[in-house]
C-alpha cells in the first residue's frame, strides 16, 4: 500500500521533504515553535501563499499563465481597505468584491479563449490595466480594515483551529469535488490538447470560464486574507505576488505545458515559497537577499521539473 | 513594361504597391504623426524642431531598449528582466566611476555585464529549456536583489563629465549624442536582421523552431545570441539613462518593462515570433513618447498611464493577431430581410 501511494503521489515527494527541511530548520532557530499558537500564526501567514498558488494552477492546467495574479491582489486588497468599515454591509461588500475578482480574472480568460492568444502577453497587458486601476482606487498606502473583518479572518475556532486553515481546506475539498465530475476531466482535457478537446466537441469556454473564475475567486481569497493580516491597503502589494505564485505551482509540479499537475502539490508549494520568509529571517539573512534566493528558487524549481520530465520520457 | 512571366509581375512596385503592401507600417507611421500633431492642438503649441528634438531624445532610451526586446520577440520569447538590467547597469556604472575609471573601461564593464546576464538567460532558455518568461522573471528578482545589495536601497550619483555631455549636450538643432547612438543601434540592428545569415536565421527560429532546427540551424547558438543583444542593449540604455540624469535609483528601470513591450508589439512584431522589423518598432517608440508626453501635459496620473499603456498593449495584440472574418450574417428569419 505504500509503495502505490509512493508511486501515485511521487511527484510531490521532494517538495514535501523540503517543507519538512523548513520546518526542522525554523524548529531548531526558533524557540517556541512548537506551541500551537505559533501554529495558527503560521497558517494565518501561509494561507495568502497557499491561495495564490492555488489560483495560478488553476491557469496552469489550462496551459496558460496569469501574469496579472498580483496586480489582482492589490486591486482586491485597496477595494477591501477603501470600502469596508459599514458594520454588517461589509459582508455584501466582501462577497461583491470577491465577485469582481472573478469578473476581471473571466475577462482576460474570454480574450484568451476568443482570440487564441497566448495567455502569458494577455495577462501581462491586464496586469498594467488592473495595477493602474488599483493606484485609481488608491495611489498611495492607507485605509482601514475594521476590526469586524479582521477579526473572524484570524480567529481560531475553538481556540484551536485557525480559520484560514479552514478556508483552505474547504477550497481544496471543493476542488477535489470538481475534480470528480465532468469539469475536472474538462479542464484537464483543455490544458492537454486544446484543439483536441475542441474539435472533438468539449465544451472549451465552459472549461476556460471556469478556471478563470475560480481562480479569481481564489486572488480574491488571498487577498481578504492578505488584508486581514495586513490591515491596510497598498496599492503595491501584489508586486512580488506573482512570482511568487509561478514558483509555488512550479515546486508543487504543475507543469507549464498544461493539462498536468495536482493542486495538493501547489498547496504544499505554496507553503513552501510562505515559509522562506521566515527561514531567511531566522537564518538572519539581510531582506534584500530574499528577490535573489526567490529568483533562484524559481529557475532551481523549473529546470528540477523539466530535467524530470525528460528523464520519464527518456 | 510588362512581362508574361507566367503571370508573375517583374516589373519594380509602384509607391502605391508598396505602401499597401506595408499596410501595417503605414497606418502606425499616420496615428503617430496624427497624435504627434494633436499634442499641439491640445497644448496649443507650435511645432519646432528642438522640441521634435527633446521628445527623441526621451525617446532615443526605450529606443535602444526596443532594439533589444524586439529580437527575444522575434524568436518567440520574452525579456522581463530588462527593467533590472537597466538598473543594474546604472547602478554599476556609477559605482565604477566614483572609482573614477575611464568612460571606456566602464562601458566596456557594463555591457560585459549585460553580455553576462544575457548569456545566464539564454543558456537557461536554450539547453535547460525554462519558459523565457519565467526565466527572465526569475532573472529580473535576482538581479533586483543584486542591486539592492550594492546600494542598500540608497540613491547614488555618480557620473563621467563625458557621459553626461554625450547624453545631454546639445548638437545642434537640439540633437544629442543619445538621439545619434539610438539611430546607430536601429541601423545596425536593421542590418543584422536583414543583410545577414544570423538575422534570416532569427526569423526562421520564430516562425517555426523544429523547421529551424531540422534545417541546421544551431537554435541553442541563436537563442543566446539574441538574449546576449537583449540584455547588452538594456545595459546600454542603462548607462544613457545614468548619463542623462547623474542619479541611479532602484526604480530607475522600471518605466522602461512595459513601454518596451508595447512598442514592440505596437510596431507589429508578433508576440508568437517570426514577424516584424525594427522600422515598425522605431515607430512604436515615438508614439508611445509622444502618448507619455500628452498625459504628462494633461496631468494624468501613473494610473492613468499603466491603464491606458495596458489597454493599447491588449488592443494591439488583438488587432495583429486575429483574422478578422466577421461577416454579417443575416439569419433565415431576419425581418431586415423583408
Amino acid at each position: 500500500m505504500p509503495k502505490k501511494m509512493l508511486k501515485k503521489h511521487g511527484d510531490i515527494l521532494p517538495i514535501i521533504l523540503i517543507l519538512i527541511s523548513m520546518f526542522l530548520i525554523t524548529m531548531t532557530l526558533q524557540s517556541n515553535f512548537w506551541s500551537v499558537s505559533n501554529f495558527q500564526v503560521l497558517a494565518r501567514q501561509l494561507a495568502p501563499y497557499v491561495f495564490i498558488a492555488m489560483a495560478q494552477t488553476m491557469v496552469l492546467l489550462l496551459g496558460g499563465m496569469d501574469m496579472a495574479l498580483g496586480s489582482l491582489v492589490s486591486f482586491a486588497n485597496v477595494m477591501f481597505a477603501s470600502t469596508l468599515g459599514h458594520g454588517a454591509l461589509d459582508l455584501i461588500t466582501i462577497l461583491g468584491i470577491l465577485a469582481l475578482c472573478m469578473v476581471m480574472s473571466a475577462i482576460s480568460g474570454l480574450v484568451v479563449y476568443w482570440f487564441k492568444l497566448p495567455a502569458i502577453v494577455v495577462s501581462l497587458a491586464f496586469s498594467f490595466i488592473w495595477s493602474g486601476v488599483a493606484l485609481r482606487v488608491m495611489s498611495v498606502p492607507g485605509g482601514h480594515i475594521p476590526n469586524t473583518v479582521v477579526g473572524p479572518l484570524t480567529a481560531n475556532i475553538g481556540g484551536v483551529l485557525p480559520a484560514p486553515l479552514l478556508l483552505i481546506v474547504l477550497f481544496i475539498a471543493f476542488w477535489y469535488l470538481v475534480k470528480r465530475t465532468s469539469m475536472g476531466v474538462l479542464i484537464y482535457a483543455v490544458g492537454n490538447n486544446r484543439e483536441g478537446a475542441f474539435t472533438s466537441g468539449l465544451p472549451v469556454l465552459k472549461a476556460y470560464l471556469f478556471s478563470y473564475c475560480f481562480s479569481g475567486l481564489m486572488i480574491g481569497m488571498a487577498a481578504l486574507l492578505l488584508s486581514a493580516i495586513t490591515t491596510s491597503g497598498d496599492p503595491n502589494i501584489g508586486g512580488p505576488l506573482t512570482i511568487n505564485s509561478v514558483t509555488a505551482a512550479v515546486l508543487g509540479g504543475v507543469a507549464f505545458s498544461g493539462g498536468k499537475g495536482k493542486m495538493i502539490g501547489s498547496v504544499v508549494g505554496g507553503m513552501v515559497v510562505g515559509m522562506l520568509v521566515n527561514v531567511l529571517f531566522y537564518l538572519r539573512v539581510p531582506g534584500h537577499y530574499t528577490y535573489v534566493v526567490e529568483g533562484g528558487i524559481l529557475i532551481f524549481a523549473v529546470a528540477a521539473n523539466l530535467i524530470r520530465e525528460r528523464g520519464k520520457r527518456a | 513594361m510588362k512581362q508574361a512571366n507566367g503571370g508573375i509581375s517583374l516589373e519594380k512596385p509602384t509607391i502605391w504597391q508598396k505602401l499597401t503592401h506595408n499596410r501595417k507600417l503605414v497606418i502606425l507611421f499616420a496615428v503617430g504623426i496624427l497624435l504627434y500633431t494633436s499634442t499641439f492642438l491640445i497644448t496649443s503649441s507650435v511645432f519646432s524642431v528642438k522640441n521634435l528634438m527633446s521628445l527623441l531624445k526621451i525617446a532615443s532610451f526605450l529606443g535602444i531598449v526596443t532594439a533589444g526586446q524586439m529580437f527575444a520577440f522575434l524568436i518567440g520569447g520574452i525579456d522581463m528582466s530588462v527593467a533590472s538590467v537597466i538598473t543594474l547597469a546604472g547602478i554599476t556604472g556609477s559605482v565604477l566611476f566614483t572609482m573614477n575609471l575611464p568612460l571606456g573601461a566602464v562601458l566596456a564593464a557594463v555591457l560585459a555585464i549585460g553580455l553576462l546576464i544575457g548569456a545566464v538567460n539564454g543558456f537557461f532558455i536554450s539547453v535547460v529549456r525554462i519558459h523565457p518568461m519565467v526565466m527572465t522573471l526569475a532573472m529580473g528578482s535576482i538581479l533586483k536583489g543584486v542591486s539592492l545589495i550594492l546600494t542598500n536601497g540608497i540613491t547614488r550619483s555618480g557620473n563621467s563629465s563625458l557621459l553626461k555631455n554625450f547624453a545631454n549636450k546639445n548638437l545642434g538643432y537640439g540633437i544629442t549624442g543619445s538621439v545619434i547612438l539610438w539611430l546607430v543601434v536601429g541601423v545596425s540592428v536593421t542590418l543584422l536582421l536583414r543583410c545577414t545569415v544570423f538575422g534570416r536565421q532569427v526569423y526562421i527560429l520564430g516562425s517555426n523552431p523544429e523547421a529551424a532546427y531540422q534545417s541546421g540551424v544551431n537554435t541553442v547558438r541563436v537563442q543566446m545570441a539574441v538574449y546576449m543583444i537583449c540584455s547588452m542593449m538594456a545595459a546600454l540604455a542603462g548607462i544613457m539613462v545614468l548619463g542623462y540624469t547623474g542619479t541611479t535609483a532602484l526604480a530607475a528601470g522600471d518605466g522602461y518593462l512595459l513601454p518596451g513591450v508595447a512598442a514592440v508589439l505596437l510596431g507589429g512584431v508578433s508576440p508568437l515570433g517570426g514577424k516584424g522589423g525594427y522600422g515598425g518598432v522605431a515607430i512604436g517608440v515615438f508614439i508611445l513618447i509622444t502618448l507619455e508626453n500628452l498625459l504628462m501635459v494633461l496631468r494624468m496620473t501613473t494610473a492613468d498611464k499603466n491603464i491606458l499603456e495596458g489597454a493599447i498593449l491588449l488592443i494591439f495584440i488583438i488587432i495583429y493577431n486575429t483574422k478578422f472574418s466577421f461577416r454579417w450574417r443575416r439569419l433565415p428569419n431576419d425581418r431586415n430581410m423583408v
